[in-house]
């Protein structure tokens, strides 16, 4: 049996393996950063090189400032609603009094994240349109001066608007996630703790949340780099708009490659976009090990 | 079903091992499967690769030619009549196949740039005339058609000459004109009779009526800008109005672009004006022009500026004998050519490496022949680029009109967004829209300057 310590074999068995995502993964990205040195479009012929010329254009870029801090609010507000708010939910729902009707409110929370993105920018672009929306004559119903509320025509409140519609859509699907996750704390716990005189509040700080550390982590590990990668809400509600308000890194990568055909400069964002989401990959390598210490 | 298929496989590879016959012949079969997996894997996605750099038209084996057709037509009612003269074409030449494909307005411009960055492109596709042709024509992605047409003169010279020099550069002719369009303003009738107006004729007489109507329940004009292009319509039209027209052109050229002419900031604030001064009514950057359309059609608005290929929505919205239209109003002491109307006209180009050239030619014969081109302006409502191609007889009352009407146009200034290169369209369109949330238009130009300037240097380098 000497064949199955062999290398050899290891390196057959894994060689289609191994080809597959250094062609699929690690070329494309390698290829990524050499395009970036080029100055080049889909719809021009010439290419020429011009080093890290895009990168330095980057720095100076005032849409790429704009596009960061958008992705930034839009990590901020998802961890804030996917996580924070969505552990309360998860808490509300599973506590005594109200887990006879979890189910329908599950269902009721989780139903918006099974819509297509397409679907759910729409309607909140109806939703929020000061002519036809529902927003503004809510607003006034309760008596708020509406006529300089236009969400998503006004520069300062249209990132948040896109942000909160994301928020409604993805924000039942992390409950449903921590629901399972309290289900596997076992009542002893709790049991112990309400002998001790436990309040709710304490039980959910001291108990809940320390138990499910793993599962809160890597799901705001999931929610900030989605955060970063965000696009096709941006995409179908605003695209970009008003002016550059809404430009996130990847509809600004995009805008750049596809619409300006700039393919060199897009490059550079994209290989930009990659640094980021791999920075935040460490850190989600290093969430799974914080699970297995304990 | 591929799972089974593996586990199968496993299953025939195990009781080949478990007779533990030759070892040799066990070593070699792994080698050779492992090589035929990867093989595979690779040359998946080595031909799916490979099938993007041929333009996909293949001649089947009995001399059947098949023609990629990408056009943008996906709604009623004019996808039945391109499915319809397809069809027709299909059975007069029984040897050639179109494989045509509808792509809305908005989206098919993406389409085309992502299409054109993967080397697939259809052997006959639309695109607008002006700058959004020349691209192509730059990035040799289309065909020269000057020879065919040199070859036919006669159908060379059945098209209107206005929209056939906007698909023309260095006198390379690179797409066919089938569609023109014209901007007019449309007026809501019943609106304008019962506030006593009379149709403006002249910029000033234009901004009185807005004045008047502000006082009134309905929006003087309507104007939706969360798809910027809508505002490049406008821009266009005021540009052409306003700027003189060899600095115009100057500064369309992405080769000599500077936008740096008093005149364009002055074209900006009169648009910017009419924002200010509320004739465009509230929140124009969260409406789009399919919306305000829809304002209009419902008599929440007075006037709307819009071009002839959409006079049929207007029938259909609202009753053809519910709205008129008229001429832009001239500008007194304006710089620009009076003789330039903003408008546009779409147009088919043929792939550069189509491998039936003779074919498609053939058929943008058929499609541009006077008989289809007068059943699209009847059936579909798409006036057609023919001298003379619009009469009251395949036209509705209105259109043959507004045709007659632009007689006195010497020229047709492409809606902005085609005129100008696409990163200089871009940045125009981006900070307009900052424009209607209050940024000024010395501002806006000033980015439209860099814009333009950074352009230059890369066309230079």
């Amino acid at each position: 049996m000497r064949r199955k310590g062999s290398k050899k074999t290891a390196i057959i068995y894994m060689a289609p393996a191994m080809i597959v995502i250094l062609i699929f993964l690690y070329l494309p990205i390698i290829l990524n950063f050499m395009n970036s040195l080029y100055k080049w479009g889909a719809m021009t012929t010439d290419v020429s090189y011009v080093g890290f010329k895009y990168y330095k254009e980057l720095l100076q870029d005032e849409t790429i400032r704009i596009a960061i801090k958008n992705n930034l609010v839009f990590a901020v507000m998802s961890v804030a609603c996917q996580i924070g708010l969505s552990l309360v939910i998860a808490a509300v729902l599973e506590s005594k009094f109200l887990r006879r009707w979890q189910s329908v409110f599950r269902t009721i929370y989780f139903i918006p994240s099974l819509l297509m993105v397409t679907v759910t920018g729409i309607t909140f672009k109806m939703l929020y349109s000061p002519s036809i929306g529902l927003i503004n004559p809510l607003l006034e119903a309760i008596g708020i001066d509406t006529s300089n509320i236009d969400i998503l025509g006004n520069a300062k409140s249209a990132i948040f608007g896109v942000a909160a519609a994301s928020q409604w859509q993805y924000i039942g699907y992390t409950v449903v996630l921590f629901i399972v996750a309290m289900q596997s704390i076992s009542d002893d716990i709790y049991e112990a703790a309400e002998i001790d005189g436990a309040n709710a509040i304490q039980k959910f700080f001291r108990i809940t949340v320390p138990l499910m550390k793993d599962t809160v982590m890597i799901n705001m590990i999931i929610v900030i780099t989605g955060a970063v990668r965000v696009y096709d809400e941006v995409y179908v509600m605003t695209s970009g708009g008003p002016g550059r308000a809404t430009q996130t890194l990847a509809t600004y990568l995009y805008q750049v490659g596809f619409k300006n055909d700039q393919m060199g400069y897009a490059s550079a964002i994209a290989f930009f976009v990659f640094v980021v989401t791999f920075v935040l990959g460490l850190f989600q390598m290093k969430g799974y090990d914080l699970g297995e210490d304990d | 079903m591929t799972s089974i298929r593996f586990s199968y496989l496993k299953l025939l590879i195990f009781k080949f091992f478990k007779e533990r016959k030759e070892i040799m012949k066990r070593r070699v079969l792994a080698i050779l499967l492992t090589a035929a997996m990867t093989m595979g894997m690779v040359a998946g996605c080595a031909t799916s690769g490979a099938g993007s750099s041929d333009s996909g038209s293949d001649e089947s084996s009995d001399g059947e030619v098949t023609l990629k057709f990408l056009n943008k037509y996906p709604e009623e009612p004019y996808a039945k009549y391109f499915e319809d003269a397809v069809a027709a074409f299909e059975e007069e030449n029984p040897d050639i196949n179109i494989e045509m494909e509808n792509v809305s307005d908005e989206a098919i411009k993406d389409k085309l740039s992502v299409i054109a960055s993967g080397g697939d492109m259809p052997d006959i596709y639309m695109s607008w005339t002006g700058e959004r042709v020349k691209r192509f024509a730059r990035g040799e992605k289309a065909l020269d058609l000057t020879p065919y047409l040199d070859e036919d003169t006669e159908w060379r010279d059945s098209f209107l000459p206005a929209f056939l020099n906007n698909t023309t550069v260095d006198k390379k002719t690179y797409a066919i004109p089938y569609r023109s369009g014209i901007m007019y303003m449309m007026y809501n009738k019943e609106v304008f009779e019962k506030n006593n107006i009379e149709i403006p004729t002249t910029w000033d007489e234009f901004l009185a009526v807005c004045e008047k109507l502000k006082g009134t329940d309905v929006t003087p004009i309507a104007f939706g800008n969360s798809s910027p292009w809508y505002a490049s319509w406008w821009i266009g039209q005021l540009n052409a109005m306003m700027i003189p027209t060899d600095i115009m052109e100057k500064d369309y050229n992405p080769e000599t672009g500077e936008f740096t002419d008093e005149s364009y900031v002055t074209a900006v604030q009169t648009f910017l004006d009419l924002n200010d001064k509320g004739y465009f009514g509230d929140h124009v950057n969260s409406k789009d022009y399919y919306q305000v359309r829809e304002e209009f059609c419902a008599g929440q608005a007075a006037m709307m500026l819009d071009a002839t290929p959409q006079f049929t929505q207007y029938d259909d919205g609202m009753g053809a004998e519910n709205w008129g239209f008229f001429k832009i109003p001239s500008m007194e002491g304006a710089k620009g050519d009076a003789g330039t109307v903003g408008g546009g006209g779409e147009a088919w180009l043929v792939s550069s490496n189509c491998a039936h050239p003779e074919e498609a030619i053939k058929f943008l014969k058929f499609m541009t022949g006077k008989e289809q081109a007068d059943k699209q302006t009847k059936e579909a409502g798409l006036p057609n680029a023919l001298v003379g191609g619009i009469t009251e007889d395949n036209a509705t009352e209105a259109l043959a009109e507004a045709y007659k009407e632009a007689e006195v146009y010497t020229n047709i200034a492409d809606w902005l967004d085609c005129a100008v290169e696409a990163k200089v369209a871009d940045q125009y369109m981006t900070s307009l829209q900052e424009g209607l949330d209050g940024k000024s238009a010395e501002d806006v130009m000033k980015d439209v300057q860099k814009a333009a300037e950074e352009v230059k240097a890369e066309q230079g380098e």
